[in-house]
């Protein structure tokens, strides 16, 4: 994947939402880059700012009191930061689209399945009502959904969770956009179900050569999908790695707990791992040290009064963490309470 | 930790047999009735005392229904519910109250499922000023115990829902419940609302106070691997029917039915080295007002046989321990 061109480039992105009159930052410093035909996952809890990032790139954010408060974000070598929002409608649909976690909500319930896949058709392209209706029954059979021809004039209500999922995915694919940006798209799915959607989204990307950004707190879906990996906690990212690296030796302690916390099927454990506390608001975000310290099982005095910074701890391999930083002596890293230095 | 958690064999806590709960449809002229749901088609299953019973199936099998019926806040229409030897099925009235506080439900939304204006310590004291002429101050010593218990702070007493978090409210939610000191509790997605790092703090505390407690649990989820931990014994529920029981171990070493092979084999595996070859399901689950005739997982069913169409597959013990309700085990 390494050697492919860079697609979408985002440098020190700071998203912000003003609550009484102070900014708070939900996406805090975010640097990364996706190449093409890459998949790339974000994990992270609900919090974390990865859903707040995806709206950022599509320029979604709520008008009123949310926004782009520095960095920058390039999409095949283009900013987007400083595109009207008439100039991001030719972006959204076309380069980038996305697909959202409720399939209920984001169809509209009085528009037929067959008119909400044309409308982006219309938008984009000088084509007839003839033609895009044909294109529409083209695109559903593509998503696998059986008899297309009766479903396009059909109204949401009348499918099922995942066949709405796959006319948003249809939507989506509809021109061809080089990043699909899929934000949760199986978490209100059944595991059969959500088995079905994301071996759609793994031939879609193999067949159309679209990236993949996917969004989702599932560490099964990420090892099942992922080619690369980035960890959010509190708006940050903490870790990002290769999937097969990330698993197989995790260095962030966040990243490390939450590995340990979620059931295995091929384990026999009594008692799970738990990483104590919650995650801090956006409001007590501590503005000095790592925001992770208060749960964090490794964390020692340093860690209150300076800020981590994400550095390298092998090939392809970033981790915001004291632990690794080169003043610090190895102990600490295996330390479970760490030594004042 | 094993060793403490004691099944008592031979002591059944719940005997469920042939239970059915159908909503009826009311439509056209006058409107009769025009057909049933069958949420739940004739399940048969049994508790021990002490002992974890996981229910899992995707998002309209049942297996809310079945606890809800289970615990008579609905009726069921037909079958038995036999509580600690005691039929409860038809138990009304003063009776069927008495028995009730034996048993209690834990939620799936900690958000829906506490009143926001009621104080925490009034929200868990509520089941015991139902039972008795306590009045808030009589018992708020042992509310405070209870909070305690369930690892949250006594001051915790005096606040309100909305100040807490999700994993906070259903440690609420589970105070709530071990409140009267019941024999069962239903746990219905307990933690499907939850973050992972919170889910693993909710699933510990369960596990801790069944022992504390002497609990016996009916822990509903959709989420096989969740289930598999928190449980002794399995039951895989398709629309309305159990198809397969078993411990959890042959659940997931040797799963039997073609639905629960399909069901393990489409969990997403925390292990990129281990990306496997799963059996993807066609098409969606039929809808249970038109259950399909015989079995009623052949219309998605790689593996059926012209005799699947007409034939209702009993559920049998075919090893030891495990149970499946399919064709391809009928000799």
């Amino acid at each position: 994947m390494k050697n492919n061109k860079t697609l979408l480039e985002i440098k020190n992105l700071h998203t912000g939402f003003s609550i009484n009159g102070q900014i708070y930052h939900a996406v805090d410093d975010v640097s990364f880059e996706i190449q093409e035909k890459e998949v790339i996952c974000v994990v992270g809890e609900s919090g974390c700012g990865k859903s707040v990032m995806s709206l950022s790139i599509m320029q979604l954010l709520p008008q009123e009191n949310a926004k782009i408060t520095k960095g920058e974000i390039r999409f095949n070598g283009m900013p987007l930061t400083n595109k009207t929002d008439k100039e991001m409608n030719n972006v959204r649909g076309k380069e980038i689209s996305m697909i959202f976690q409720e399939p209920m909500t984001a169809l509209n319930p009085v528009f037929t399945i067959g008119s909400q896949i044309q409308e982006v058709l219309h938008n984009h392209l000088d084509i007839s009502k003839q033609a895009a209706r044909k294109k529409s029954i083209a695109l559903m059979k593509q998503v696998g959904i059986s008899r297309p021809e009766k479903v396009v004039d059909e109204y949401p209500h009348q499918l099922s969770g995942g066949m709405r999922q796959r006319v948003m995915i249809a939507i989506a694919i509809a021109l061809n956009p080089k990043l699909l940006i899929a934000d949760e798209p199986t978490t209100a799915l059944d595991v059969t179900v959500q088995a079905q959607i994301l071996e759609l989204l793994t031939s879609i990307q193999q067949e159309a050569n679209t990236a993949i950004m996917l969004i989702t707190h599932d560490l099964g879906v990420v090892a099942e999908m992922a080619d690369s990996v980035m960890v959010m906690y509190a708006g940050q990212i903490v870790e990002t790695s290769t999937t097969v690296e990330l698993f197989s030796s995790p260095k962030h302690p966040y990243t490390e707990a939450l590995l340990h916390s979620i059931p295995k099927m091929e384990e026999d454990v009594e008692r799970l791992h738990t990483i104590g506390g919650i995650v801090p608001s956006l409001t007590s975000m501590p503005q000095v040290g790592c925001r992770f310290r208060d749960r964090c099982p490794k964390a020692f005095a340093d860690c209150r009064s300076i800020t981590p910074k994400l550095a390298p701890v092998g090939d392809g391999h970033l981790a915001r963490c004291l632990l690794y930083h080169s003043c610090y002596p190895k102990q600490h890293r295996t330390a479970e309470e760490g030594v004042e230095k | 930790m094993k060793e403490l958690k004691k099944i008592e064999e031979d002591h059944e806590l719940l005997r469920v047999k042939n239970l059915k709960k159908y909503y009826p449809i009311h439509g056209g002229f006058f409107k009769r009735k025009i057909g049933d749901v069958k949420a739940v088609d004739r399940i048969s299953l049994t508790l021990k005392k002490g002992e974890t019973f996981g229910l899992v199936g995707e998002s309209g099998c049942g297996k809310s229904t079945a606890g809800r019926t289970i615990l008579r806040l609905t009726n069921a229409t037909d079958g038995e519910i036999i509580f600690d030897n005691q039929d409860i099925t038809r138990l009304r009235g003063r009776k069927l109250r008495e028995v009730r506080r034996h048993f209690q439900m834990v939620f799936q939304d900690p958000y829906a499922s506490l009143n926001p204006k009621m104080m925490v310590g009034h929200i868990v004291d509520e089941p015991i000023r139902n039972y008795s002429s306590n009045n808030h101050r009589d018992i708020r010593p042992k509310v405070k115990q209870l909070l305690n218990k369930v690892g949250l702070r006594e001051e915790d007493y005096y606040k309100y829902p909305h100040e807490f978090s999700g994993g906070q409210r259903q440690r609420i939610g589970i105070a709530r419940a071990l409140a009267l000191n019941p024999k069962l509790i239903v746990a219905d997605e307990p933690v499907s609302a939850l973050d992972v790092s919170i889910q693993s703090q909710v699933l510990n505390l369960l596990k801790d106070i069944q022992e504390v407690f002497d609990l016996t649990y009916l822990f509903i989820a959709h989420d096989l691997s969740v289930v598999k931990h928190m449980s002794d014994r399995i039951g895989v529920m398709y629309l309305g029917n159990l198809v397969e029981v078993a411990t959890k171990q042959d659940m997931y070493k040797n799963p039997m039915h073609p639905y629960t092979q399909a069901l393990t084999s489409a969990i997403p595996n925390p292990n990129p080295l281990r990306r496997k070859e799963r059996i993807i399901l066609k098409g969606d689950v039929p809808s249970p007002q038109h259950p399909p005739s015989g079995c009623v997982f052949h219309t998605r069913c790689p593996m059926a046989m012209e005799a699947c169409k007409k034939v209702v597959p009993e559920l049998k013990e075919v090893r030891p321990n495990h149970q499946v309700a399919c064709l391809l085990y009928d000799r």
